[in-house]
């Protein structure tokens, strides 16, 4: 800053500055808050949707968990069409995946967990849609396609459930020395003091060959 | 750049950069610039901080329920261990916050409040009490905000954990193929050759009690070891000691009175004779004359007992029932106003109440009236005992804590100003003792502690529990060492033998399996090596007639062929060799599970694999994120 001008001068300058600027200054501020509460204002719809969609989550989970399926089912669609914007609706995905499961729509089921992967932007719950989508592919009858959904994805820390799907699979391509293997791999990376009479073990047990 | 920013500040570019400058403020406010931090953390998670005192507050409240789930208190390992734990869970729950956050997930006011409502600590008589409520708060050291807060965090991360526990999939065609190996049998022959047909046998001599204590060194040593002299202030100990006089005692009691006043109470044992709602009069005359006819005979001299002989309770309207103490306000209000107005060990008349016809006898009574001095005087003297103690062990612990403190290098002078006695223990190690001082994890922790044992100070007040304090000092050390071989001979005689015995008994388990592979028959066998076969035909997983270690691995030995047979032998903990042929496996095909055993075996699928998919998630979390841990900060 120019320190030898006088004060009237830096008065003068800052009159002239207000004239120059003082309406873009004023603009400023207006377009800032307008963002502020616009975005807030936003927020806070969002924040509202959620809460909703929280509510009708928790009843679908105790329907879920009482294995009422058909009540869940509504539950799960109302979520998914009308509060998309919520994270509450992939959960629902994936929880309509198992209905259908259970009502023996496999179909069905594999498109729902294909829309969890195609959408979440979260790795790890991708990886455990496609370690399920692998299974019904497995049991609806098409190892080689199960094979290969697995493949394309990393096991990262999911090696219990891709591996012991992949000996699976390897049982039914015939492939038991494989199936062996991946069933040991497993079991390795079982934490829980589960191991012992757990069906990966019984799985593990009788896939060795005999010596 | 300052100067830039001012030279550029015309026109749209100042718009734009005021209208920037509002957006962190919409993101964070203005207290976000103003929150310094200079308090320790334990973790970062993703650039989020655990600070010390969440840590603390977590952790304390963990080893509180530790402690009341085993009865006592945490070794020093233990707690470490806890500490570690504790950690881990709070970065699983940051991360998991995290989570929600990314998610987007809400927790409405309503389902907090009715969350916390309907914890079960928090109730009295199965509704929610906000008396319980604050006090509960208080005991954890949580404002109602922060517990509330706290609260909408955990139920977004039960959220997150039930959108994949609850959405596990298995599939039936799955469930049958499990059953069906969960439920295989197999044909098996076993024997097992027991370590003791070669233990007594074996020659020892003296060169090899040598060679084996020099090989097998350190376990033959004894750990390092100390004993301890202590100054034990207690509370208990001090309120033994306290006098007490009978005036002292009156007036503690009137000073306090309000807190020994209990209403009046009174215990019963009543008779009544019922009568059912629509009775006729001559019914309701007829109960009347019974029940006279028991006064009657109460009266005369006989007991309550032996009127209750006279009658059987199922065929008759007859009943006769002991209460405990009750307060007013329980009984009819007939009932009650004769009861209360009663003396002990007297009878009532017959009274009638809407239920029957009643006669009472008044057993005991205590409360009300009864509130005095000499009624209490127990409970009185006890808490004067307390109040008195209390006083004294404030001030004698300043004492203690000043003269250990100033005079390190004994304990006489302490004893001698406060009067508190020095006792001794005798050597212990690290593991401590079962009962005394060693007993205490944080007066073992103190004895190793480089302070007290390096330095021979002596220790800082240390803390046992509320209203129990310990000093101690060093007074031997014995440093780990190897005992002589003169001493464990007995034990290195006996090690020897067990190792070579095991030996010896596995090597003739894998001599008779290569005969056995090689084709020679079980019978052969049998009598040539002196051994018994056992049979198991078509047994299942969980048969308890075979040993277990055997069966477990006759299962998990590959399928023999038809008319053939596999083998395997195991030790087994004791020494023991086992010797195992499968002859036959009976697979069951999965079509023929039925549908309900199926269906059990999908659900016990799916919650295995649940709580495996959610572990696994929480691991995935955790390598995908940036976390750093300050353990040492935890100490």
């Amino acid at each position: 800053m120019d320190v030898t001008r006088t004060e009237e001068e830096q008065i003068e300058a800052l009159k002239k500055w207000w004239s120059d600027n003082g309406w873009a200054l004023v603009g400023g501020v207006v377009i800032g808050l307008g963002a502020i509460f616009g975005w807030r204002g936003w927020q806070n719809h969002q924040a509202l949707q959620a809460e909703v969609a929280s509510d009708i989550y928790v009843d679908l989970v105790v329907e879920m968990r009482e294995q009422r399926f058909e009540p869940a089912r509504k539950f799960a669609e109302q979520l998914i069409q009308d509060y998309d914007s919520t994270s509450y609706a992939s959960f629902a995905t994936l929880m309509l995946a198992k209905i259908e499961t259970e009502a023996g729509n496999t179909e069905a089921a594999i498109k729902h967990l294909q829309t969890v992967m195609d959408e979440t932007g979260e790795a790890a719950l991708k990886q455990i849609a496609r370690v399920r989508l692998a299974r019904l592919l497995l049991d609806s009858d098409k190892p080689d396609e199960a094979l290969a959904m697995l493949e394309a994805g990393k096991p990262g820390k999911f090696s219990v459930a891709y591996q012991e799907l992949k000996g699976d699979i390897y049982i039914r391509l015939g492939r038991k020395d494989d199936a062996h293997a991946a069933y040991q791999t497993a079991l390795a990376a079982v934490k829980t003091n589960i191991k012992e009479g757990s069906l990966l073990q019984l799985k593990f047990d009788n896939s060795k060959s005999q010596d | 750049m300052l100067q830039v920013i001012r030279d550029k500040t015309t026109g749209w570019i100042a718009v734009a950069v005021v209208g920037l400058l509002c957006i962190p403020f919409a993101f964070w406010g203005i207290n976000y610039y103003f929150e310094g931090g200079s308090e320790p953390i334990v973790a970062t998670v993703n650039g989020d901080e655990i600070k010390f005192n969440e840590f603390q507050r977590s952790y304390s409240n963990y080893r509180q329920q530790m402690q009341e789930y085993l009865g006592k208190n945490l070794t020093a390992a233990e707690e470490d261990a806890l500490k570690e734990e504790t950690l881990k869970r709070m970065v699983e729950s940051k991360l998991l916050d995290q989570v929600a956050e990314s998610f987007g997930l809400q927790i409405s006011d309503k389902q907090v409040k009715q969350a916390i409502k309907g914890i079960e600590i928090f109730q009295t008589d199965g509704k929610f009490d906000n008396a319980l409520y604050q006090m509960g708060l208080m005991r954890l050291g949580m404002s109602p905000a922060l517990y509330e807060y706290q609260m909408r965090l955990d139920m977004m991360s039960e959220q997150i954990q039930s959108m994949i526990v609850e959405s596990e999939i298995s599939t039936m065609e799955e469930a049958r193929g499990a059953a069906a190996l969960a439920r295989q049998r197999r044909d098996i022959r076993y024997s097992i050759i027991p370590v003791d047909r070669f233990r007594d046998d074996i020659e020892v001599t003296e060169k090899d009690i040598e060679s084996f204590y020099r090989e097998y060194d350190s376990r033959y040593h004894k750990p390092e070891e100390v004993s301890i002299a202590y100054i034990n202030l207690s509370i208990a100990k001090l309120a033994e000691s306290v006098e007490v006089s009978e005036d002292a005692l009156r007036e503690y009691y009137e000073s306090n009175k309000a807190s020994y006043d209990t209403e009046e109470q009174r215990k019963i044992t009543q008779i009544l004779l019922k009568i059912e709602e629509g009775s006729s009069d001559d019914q309701i005359a007829s109960a009347e004359s019974e029940a006279k006819k028991i006064l009657g005979m109460l009266e005369s001299g006989k007991a309550f007992e032996d009127i209750a002989k006279l009658y059987t309770e199922d065929s008759s309207n007859f009943s006769i029932t002991e209460y405990g103490f009750l307060p007013k306000g329980i009984l009819q209000p007939e009932i009650e106003e004769v009861v209360f107005s009663m003396k002990p060990e007297t009878v009532s008349g017959v009274i009638k109440s809407k239920l029957g016809f009643h006669i009472v006898k008044l057993v005991d009574m205590k409360g009300g009236m009864l509130n005095t001095f000499e009624n209490n005087r127990e409970q009185v003297e006890a808490d004067y005992r307390q109040q008195e103690s209390e006083l004294r062990f404030y001030d004698l612990a300043d004492q203690l804590a000043n003269l250990t403190f100033e005079h390190p290098d004994n304990l006489e002078v302490a004893t001698s100003e406060t009067d508190l006695p020095v006792e001794n223990t005798q050597l212990f190690d690290r593991d401590g003792t079962e009962e005394g001082p060693g007993s205490y994890p944080k007066i073992v922790e103190s004895a190793f502690s480089e302070e007290v044992l390096d330095k021979r100070h002596n220790s800082e007040l240390i803390e046992v529990a509320d209203g129990n304090l310990y000093v101690i000092r060093v007074t031997e050390y014995s440093p780990r060492m190897r005992h002589s071989i003169a001493d464990v001979r007995d034990t290195i005689i006996a090690d020897i033998k067990s190792t070579r015995a095991s030996e010896e008994t596995r090597s003739l388990g894998m001599t008779i399996i290569e005969e056995l592979v090689s084709g020679k028959a079980f019978a052969a066998i049998e009598k040539d090596h002196d051994i018994k076969w056992e049979k198991a035909e078509s047994v299942k997983r969980g048969d308890i007639e075979v040993n277990r270690a055997v069966l477990r691995t006759a299962f998990t030995m590959g399928k023999p062929e038809q008319g053939s047979s596999v083998f395997e032998g195991i030790q087994l903990g004791s020494g023991d060799y086992a010797i195992i042929a499968v002859t036959g496996v009976e697979t069951l095909e999965p079509e023929s599970i039925k549908s309900k055993d199926a269906e059990d075996t999908k659900r016990t699928l799916e919650t295995f694999r649940a709580a495996n998919s959610w572990v696994q998630y929480l691991d995935q979390l955790k390598a995908e994120a940036d976390i750093n841990l300050f353990k040492d900060v935890l100490q």
